[in-house]
């Protein structure tokens, strides 16, 4: 049972991870929090839905999901959010809400207001191991390495690929990455490309795991990816990965032990106001100093 | 002046803010190999004039030509890759990146341009290699490995100089590199210009201290209010009594 709890705790987190790596990418560079990628998330899964009904063929459906949503990034990037970017980031945050109820409106009129089943997951085997107590489904395995091979690559993007010390550049200080001669729209367009692209899977991959998508599942990510992405420092990548295992590790053992007088989605935001009392500045955020 | 000598030419260069001229009809040439310094008091235009060449303003009106070919309006990244490079006046090294990396944002990308490429490893030995003679060349290789921002200021200075070379740039841009150091890092500061002059880069300085425009210019160009006032020597430049006014001016205004 107790390891039951854990591996669901990582699976859980694994998951989060994924969802708020979307935003964590463009709030790194932008500094806007873009709440549209929960939208993302949602329209990856339909997506990849609608390819599956249509191919019958699991992988075409995410390839294509995750694929067509990433485009979808660079659109929104180019037409919603850079005319708006010499504008205060208030404005930013309020359009991406807009565009983000837009998609839920637009996936129940297209796809109707009930679940639907992204059913990939009976076509993974689980393991039962009696000794431990322990049942591993399918869907785990492809979720938890989904998100290692997704952020052992990210990793690399990031931190020893040319385009990502071109990121790491534009992140930290626009006008002297392009005094170095980097052109920064294309790295803001590649990062939402990347940050869209990470949405779909996640929301591909909540899919298959509780079979089910619907037009508003986009709702609860929309904010527990922001106290993830609070959590891990605003912007840092590294930190939203250790945020996301701490909240799922905390929603799996609080909700599945302790019990809570609170809905299970409350504790990732017990979680966050317990750390951020003792580390204002997230887990891995540098304290700013003005 | 023969023609292709002149590295940098600049013709009837405009910068209106609403009705404010910034900078108003402003003509200079910088020649291969001299170091201009450009002067003036307090808002001349000095740095509106220099931010219109960098690509970080574009002109109201007027032409910017380096090597004879137009590059006003041009974005930042392009210009850049003209081979105009340049410092900021308030330090901008990328802080929380090492010192190496610093280095390798200036010059890897160009190395490796379009997509696959640019998905290629950023810190393979070439690229390393090719950091630390830029680093040696500041004498900072000592810190490759430290955080930028741990540097002091003396020391991040010189990294934005390595960083400015590190483009292979046919001119260098220096806004104010002086402001804000002490007394002997002013005069480091000094002697890695007069080394750089040694071998071979064309500069353009803006400075607001008289004293160290004097010393590492071969000509100078004086703004104030926008508009070019005098050029010439620095001796020819201190004697002339309209500048002496345009510096007495400010001094009067300031007690």
């Amino acid at each position: 049972m107790f390891f039951q709890q854990i591996v669901n705790g990582i699976v859980v987190g694994s998951v989060y991870a994924l969802t708020a790596m979307g935003a964590t990418l463009v709030y790194g560079i932008m500094r806007i929090l873009d709440i549209s990628n929960a939208g993302a998330y949602a329209l990856g899964a339909y997506i990849s839905f609608f390819f599956l009904l249509q191919t019958g063929n699991p992988l075409v459906a995410v390839v294509m999901g995750v694929a067509l949503t990433a485009v979808f990034g660079f659109i929104v990037q180019k037409f919603l959010y850079a005319p708006l970017m010499d504008k205060s980031p208030n404005v930013a945050l309020i359009a991406g809400i807009g565009l983000f109820i837009f998609l839920q409106d637009f996936l129940r009129l297209v796809g109707g207001p009930q679940a639907r089943e992204l059913n990939f997951g009976a076509m993974l085997p689980s393991v039962r191991l009696p000794g431990l107590g322990l049942t591993l489904y399918g869907t785990w395995f492809l979720i938890l390495g989904a998100t290692a091979v997704l952020l052992l690559v990210l990793w690399y993007l990031l931190n020893r690929s040319t385009v990502g010390l071109a990121w790491r550049a534009t992140a930290q200080d626009l006008e002297t990455a392009k005094a170095m001669g980097i052109n920064t729209n294309r790295v803001v367009a590649f990062n939402f490309i990347l940050g869209y692209g990470f949405a779909a899977v996640a929301g591909i991959l909540v899919g298959i795991l509780y079979n089910s998508i619907y037009p508003m599942m986009g709702d609860v990510p929309a904010y527990k990816m922001l106290a993830v992405i609070v959590l891990g420092g605003l912007g840092n990548p590294l930190g939203t990965v250790l945020a996301a295992l701490v909240i799922g590790m905390a929603e799996t053992l609080i909700g599945g032990y302790v019990g809570f007088f609170l809905p299970r989605d409350a504790i990732a935001f017990v979680v966050l106001i317990l750390i951020l009392l003792w580390r204002p500045q997230g887990l891995l955020g540098r304290r700013r100093v003005s | 002046m023969p023609a292709e000598q002149e590295l940098l030419k600049i013709i009837g260069l405009k910068k209106y803010f609403g009705g404010l001229k910034a900078v108003d009809n402003v003509d200079l040439s910088v020649k291969r190999g001299e170091t201009m310094g450009l002067i003036g008091p307090n808002g001349a235009g000095k740095t509106t004039f220099f931010n219109m060449v960098c690509g970080a303003y574009t002109p109201t009106a007027g032409k910017i030509l380096l090597n004879g070919e137009e590059i006003q309006g041009l974005p930042a990244h392009a210009v850049a890759r003209k081979g105009i490079a340049r410092t900021f006046q308030i330090t901008r090294v990328f802080k929380d990146m090492t010192v190496e990396d610093n280095l390798l944002a200036a010059f890897a990308l160009r190395r490796a341009p379009g997509l696959w490429a640019s998905l290629g490893r950023s810190h393979t030995k070439r690229n390393r290699e090719e950091a630390m003679t830029y680093l040696e060349r500041v004498d900072i290789a000592a810190f490759a490995k430290q955080k930028a921002g741990d540097l002091s200021l003396g020391y991040m200075r010189r990294l934005e100089i390595a960083r400015a070379l590190a483009l292979e740039p046919i001119l260098l841009m220096l806004d104010e590199p002086c402001a804000g150091l002490s007394k002997d890092a002013t005069v480091d500061f000094m002697e890695l210009v007069g080394k750089l002059k040694s071998l071979g880069t064309t500069i353009m300085l803006v400075e607001h201290n008289m004293g160290v425009a004097t010393a590492l210019c071969d000509r100078m160009t004086v703004l104030s209010y926008g508009v070019k006032i005098a050029e010439g020597t620095p001796q020819e430049v201190q004697s002339n009594p309209v500048v002496i006014d345009a510096y007495l001016g400010e001094a009067e205004e300031a007690g």
